[in-house]
């Protein structure tokens, strides 16, 4: 192996203290940026619709949690968020019950003297 | 016990079985109730209402009761106990208060037959073809009982056939017998008290719906208990006007019921029989 000439390992001494050496590459900041060139834009487009279906189940889960806790506070009887009211036969039940005009009485062998009689109306 | 106050309403002899207060509640009651329903009341609800020249009438709260009551009792009956046979009774002859009536030479006219189904309530109007006169007898005096017994502290009120008693009471019965009226309601209906003559003919105020005249059956009074006085004298009058098929009605609806027959033979139901006297 020729040893370099006197020359020129001056001049690497110079070159390295005017120009400090570079870093090594692992170290810069930017060097797990991808650069993208035409090769890496569907891996760039994949990456944006996967960040959009994250945005979209988070967002999509928030709302579902809040349409069922007030579907669940608004129906849930344990905890009311209203005054009670009492409870009462429907409507359509007290109209049947009352259709039934024709409601049987009870007769038994009389006890003392009739206090009144019933004479015909 | 005070002894039961009587005082004169709608026909008969109103009796309270209460205090003072109860009485002259009741008597104000049945003085209200005359002045809405009577036909022979100048200015009564119902005079009005019959003389409305438009087929829709609005009514009060109290009229629109009756009147709901009736179309009940049309619907329960099938169409027996009838609230438009108004135009029937003038026929006959019932035209003015019954005290005022005397025996008339001439035939009774036209028989004018039930149209209930012309008949419509909605809320408190009235619809119903103009013409069509309503006779609400059928169910406002029972009515007017349970209303003053549900008014007052009486333990029971009667007036003339109706009767309705808070507490288990003796009550006496056409011909001479007497049965406890356990509860609710009781109501004697016939042809022996309102009778009067027309062209020779006997003629009564219990009409036929169907023929439009006075109903010949085989019995003179029918006494029939009920949940109140109101279902007691609907049934008591549906179960005359049915003729020999009157107790086997009021067997199917398990009401208890008493027969007198003209020639003074008394037919009972089966509750009746179950429940007051021992059956021969």
């Amino acid at each position: 192996m020729q040893t370099p000439p006197p020359a020129e390992s001056f001049l690497r001494k110079l070159s390295s203290t005017l120009h400090p050496p570079l870093k090594p590459l692992q170290q810069h900041a930017c060097v797990n940026r991808t650069v993208a060139g035409p090769e890496n834009r569907p891996l760039a487009r994949a990456r944006r619709r996967a960040r959009r279906a994250k945005f979209a189940i988070v967002v999509g889960s928030g709302l579902t949690f809040a349409v069922a806790t007030g579907l669940a506070r608004s129906s849930y009887t344990s905890h009311p968020k209203r005054r009670a009211t009492p409870l009462a036969a429907p409507a359509s039940f007290v109209g049947v019950v009352r259709r039934n005009l024709l409601e049987a009485g009870a007769v038994a062998p009389p006890e003392a003297a009739p206090v009144t009689e019933t004479s015909t109306s | 016990m005070s002894a039961p106050a009587c005082f004169p309403a709608m026909g008969c002899t109103v009796v309270v079985g209460g205090d003072d207060r109860d009485a002259a509640a009741a008597r104000e009651l049945f003085a209200d109730w005359e002045q809405t329903f009577s036909r022979f009341v100048a200015g009564s609800e119902l005079n009005r209402v019959n003389a409305a020249p438009t087929p829709a009438v609005r009514v009060s709260a109290r009229f629109a009761t009756a009147v709901a009551a009736a179309l009940r009792a049309v619907e329960e009956t099938g169409g027996l106990v009838d609230p438009t046979l108004h135009d029937a009774l003038v026929t006959a002859g019932y035209d003015r208060d019954f005290d005022d009536l005397a025996p008339a030479a001439g035939a009774p006219g036209t028989p004018a037959t039930g149209r209930p189904e012309r008949v419509r309530l909605v809320g408190r109007l009235l619809l119903r073809p103009a013409g069509l006169r309503l006779d609400l007898n059928g169910v406002v005096k029972a009515m007017a009982v349970d209303a003053a017994l549900a008014a007052t502290g009486a333990t029971f009120v009667a007036a003339g056939g109706d009767l309705a008693a808070r507490t288990p009471i003796d009550v006496g019965l056409p011909g001479g017998d007497s049965v406890r009226l356990a509860g609710g309601g009781m109501a004697t209906s016939g042809s022996v008290t309102r009778r009067w003559l027309r062209g020779g003919r006997a003629q009564h105020h219990l009409i036929a719906p169907r023929t439009g005249r006075p109903a010949e059956t085989p019995w003179a009074q029918v006494t029939v208990a009920g949940g109140d006085c109101l279902a007691a004298d609907v049934a008591a009058k549906a179960a005359f006007l049915l003729g020999e098929d009157g107790p086997g009605w009021l067997d199917a609806l398990r009401m208890p019921g008493r027969f007198v027959a003209h020639d003074g033979a008394v037919v009972v139901s089966r509750e009746w029989c179950r429940g007051a006297v021992p059956c021969t």
